[in-house]
């Protein structure tokens, strides 16, 4: 089982899931299962949102909502929930395409930023209309507010310092994404998205030495989270 | 201006008795997930409980996609006076819950919006809460004719980016077929119609015998070696023919419809009478990354050096256009025995990219010679595909199976330039180290052709090898390798093998018809390639054998220009001629 974690703040984790294993899973086809996935015990179970047949590369939410309104970047644009993920409605058309991932102001949400294979996007209302932003078609699958602007950029495959000898295999080469929390060298939680072996996650490691050793691959997750590439995790603090 | 047809004469032509052949074959197909052999059951009333049957299995898909879209509306339409109402319920709810892939190429955006399409005309007046992406009734339909009209308009105008794919030219025929047929809106039906005109026509222009000839941006893998096998022969033998041998399902929506290929298309698909010459431009898929690699390779390979200030491609500034796609100069030299075809060279397509190709009319199964250099690398991925580029190529083996085999028959390289002048073709390659694999691969098929191979002599060229000669049914073929090769048996045929840094190989052809065995032989002994920094030519008769430029003047002005087609690149008008015919696709509004 996986071992519980601790912590004095209410995590929520998403899990953006690309595909699995099977057959078409990327390259022009997704599959079932993909999609968005949250899980609110660190990564002990996860529960899948909204539709399982899409390409989920990112997500972001309205913060001051506690998680009520979600944005989901996916391969056929950006999808929205205001109803915690029970539904959800595609906010953007056929122009924006491979959203690989979103920022939302948090200072005014109506503004939202995309960061696609074919240049980033912009709206400044709510998702009503949406133009491309700085008129560039530059391949950006990363963005973020940095001093209230945000900054495109592509996102590297990250690598441990140190690999312990669980990780070091060809099972979790191509690691897409590490999420501390607290972002420092004793964080509490570490999780790992792979992109082919699901989520690892360990609990009061220091990262990013060699003493991964705690972090352990979790069975139940491979059950209940079918699909095993997770292109990105993000982790939010929210009021249970 | 309307949207319209212009003609000085035509007529149509489609049997009733093939129509009622095709629909009467798949009907009877046994029952399996496919919308079209359930779609023919119920319309004719054949093995109904069996087609009901599988229509629930295919509609309790918890998702689906574009594939699933098109066949469902395709059903749904082409049954709608018979299909039983608690059916058409369950088609509703599924557009309600399932949520279907929309796909990321030019083919799969046309299915998806086009069966978006027609079901929100179908069901006109439903809020955002009664379809799956949370749209209304109007909204899909607005979003997906813009959408048409964009792409319509694209291609008619810049030219089409999945071009002459003998794959996928099946999956943009069917929902024109279904747009052109069923959509209410009278200007819009017309532009369907027009557009379905438009596919065909390309590829009537490029087909002899039911084979696609020349280059294509996507065939699939038997396709490459025997281009009969490609999944639009359905097509071609059904509106060109108008027999159908190779029968695959859809070919039953569109016996389902009252469209009819006109005439003239037929004429310009069959009537090989008289040789012609097309040039055609098109586009390559969108790029996405190393955009500063591909315009060194498009340099390179249309160069062949640094020094490219004398490569007319290179100064009409023909690389990536501002949404960045790559430019394509495809040309092609058809006669009644053979078609010799090919681009310039380089990637704009990837995975399944044909660069060139000599088909020859054969009845006979693998009617193709064709030649490549087997590239593999994660930079042709990761320019075309948005995922990381080391992990697409890691994983790629189980979506596109053969991509990293280095016997593999299809697939661009940017290290391969290719020159044709009717019925000569040049391709050279020049290998870098990092490549993976340092081989170029030529396919000559062995099997079930009658071939005779000899090896005159002709040591006197700076070249090592000698040329070699086949016959192949309808034509002599020479190659000349530029390089030294060996022979490796391929299941179908023969495969000549490369491994210099430098090679190529020089192919030319002629009607078997038209020239003896011993005087093509004397010709080619009689020829002295010579190889000069702009040409390679037959030093032997001064030219008049073999002269071919490699700094070609590479026209993107016409979409199409060719004794049959017309088109100026920008005008979105299409002028089809056939004799004293005159058919005019005038996309402008």
């Amino acid at each position: 089982m996986c071992p519980p974690i601790a912590s004095a703040q209410h995590l929520r984790i998403f899990a953006c899931a690309i595909g699995n294993d099977s057959t078409g899973a990327f390259m022009g086809g997704s599959t079932n299962g993909s999609g968005l996935y949250q899980s609110d015990d660190t990564g002990k179970t996860w529960k899948h949102l909204g539709w399982n047949n899409i390409k989920c590369y990112s997500m972001d939410m309205v913060q001051s909502s506690n998680g009520r309104i979600l944005y989901e970047a996916t391969g056929l644009g950006v999808l929205r929930s205001t109803d915690y993920g029970e539904h959800w409605k595609q906010i953007t058309d056929w122009r924006i395409s491979e959203v690989m991932d979103i920022a939302i102001d948090q200072k005014n949400p109506n503004e939202i930023y995309l960061a696609t294979a074919h240049g980033p996007w912009r709206t400044r209302d709510g998702g009503k209309t949406w133009s491309e932003f700085h008129n560039s078609r530059q391949y950006s699958n990363g963005v973020q507010f940095i001093d209230s602007v945000p900054n495109f950029f592509e996102r590297q495959l990250h690598f441990v310092g140190g690999r312990p000898e669980q990780l070091d295999s060809a099972d979790i080469s191509g690691k897409a994404n590490i999420l501390l929390h607290p972002p420092d060298e004793n964080p509490a939680v570490v999780l790992i998205s792979t992109l082919g072996n699901g989520i690892y996650f360990g609990e009061q490691v220091r990262y990013p030495c060699g003493e991964f050793a705690k972090s352990s691959y979790c069975d139940p997750c491979q059950n209940v989270l079918p699909m095993r590439q997770i292109w990105r995790l993000r982790m939010f603090g929210v009021t249970p | 201006m309307m949207a319209c047809i212009l003609l000085t004469t035509s007529g149509y032509g489609q049997s009733r008795q093939t129509k009622s052949f095709v629909l009467s074959r798949i009907a009877s197909t046994p029952v399996r997930n496919d919308f079209a052999i359930v779609a023919a059951k119920i319309r004719t009333g054949t093995d109904t409980a069996h087609a009901y049957k599988q229509l629930d299995t295919l509609l309790s898909r918890a998702y689906g996609d574009m594939f699933w879209m098109y066949g469902c509306a395709g059903l749904y339409y082409a049954t709608a006076d018979v299909l039983r109402p608690e059916y058409k319920a369950k088609i509703r709810w599924a557009w309600k819950h399932h949520t279907p892939y929309r796909g990321d190429t030019e083919n799969h955006f046309l299915m998806y919006y086009g069966s978006l399409l027609l079901m929100s005309q179908e069901w006109p007046d439903l809020p955002d809460t009664e379809w799956f992406m949370g749209k209304s009734s109007k909204e899909i339909y607005n979003e997906s004719k813009e959408y048409l009209y964009h792409w319509i308009d694209e291609t008619v105008r810049n030219g089409m980016t999945e071009w002459s794919s003998p794959r996928y030219g099946y999956y943009y025929i069917t929902p024109l077929v279904l747009l052109a047929e069923y959509t209410k809106d009278t200007r819009l039906k017309h532009r369907f119609e027009m557009m379905l005109e438009y596919i065909l026509a390309d590829y009537a222009s490029d087909y002899l015998n039911g084979c696609y000839c020349g280059a294509h941006s996507r065939v699939g893998d038997d396709a490459a070696i025997d281009p009969r096998a490609a999944e639009i022969t359905s097509y071609g033998e059904y509106f060109f023919e108008d027999s159908v041998k190779h029968l695959l399902p859809d070919v039953a929506f569109a016996a389902m419809t009252s469209f009819e290929c006109p005439t003239i298309i037929r004429d310009i698909a069959k009537d090989r009478s008289q040789p012609y010459e097309q040039y055609s431009f098109k586009r390559g898929r969108q790029m996405i990354r190393y955009l500063d690699k591909w315009s060194n390779w498009a340099v390179y390979s249309n160069s062949g050096s640094e020094d490219y200030s004398h490569d007319s491609t290179i100064r009409a500034g023909a690389l990536l256009d501002s949404t960045l796609h790559a430019p394509v100069y495809k040309y092609e030299y058809m006669t009644k025995d053979y078609c010799l075809g090919s681009m310039q060279g380089g990637i704009v397509q990837p995975i399944q990219q044909q660069s060139w190709s000599l088909v020859f009319n054969s009845d006979k199964p693998h009617n193709i010679i064709t030649g490549l250099h087997p590239y593999v690398s994660a930079e042709e991925l990761g320019m075309f595909f948005p995922e990381y580029p080391s992990w697409q190529l890691e994983r790629i083996e189980r979506v596109k199976r053969g991509y990293s085999s280095e016997d593999k028959w299809y697939g661009g390289s940017p290290y391969e330039r290719i020159y044709q002048d009717k019925n000569v073709l040049v391709a050279l390659y020049d290998l870098p180290d990092s490549v993976k694999y340092h081989h170029v691969d030529l396919f000559l098929p062995w099997n079930e052709h009658q071939v005779d191979s000899t090896k005159p002599v002709n040591t006197s060229a700076e070249y090592i090898p000698d040329w070699r000669v086949f016959k192949y049914d309808s034509i002599r073929v020479g190659v000349y390798p530029l390089a030294e090769f060996h022979e490796i048996k391929d299941p179908n045929g023969m495969r000549l093998r490369m491994s210099a840094r430098h090679c190529g190989y020089v192919i030319y052809c002629e009607s078997a018809r038209s020239v003896s065995a011993r005087d093509f032989i004397a010709k080619l002994v009689g020829c002295d390639l010579q190889e000069k920094t702009d040409r390679i030519y037959s030093k032997g008769d001064n030219g008049r054998t073999i002269d071919v430029s490699l700094s070609p003047t590479r026209d993107g002005s016409w979409l199409f220009k060719s004794m049959f087609l017309k088109s100026k690149k920008g005008s979105g008008i299409l002028t089809m001629r056939y004799k004293g015919e005159k058919r005019v696709l005038d996309f402008r509004e």
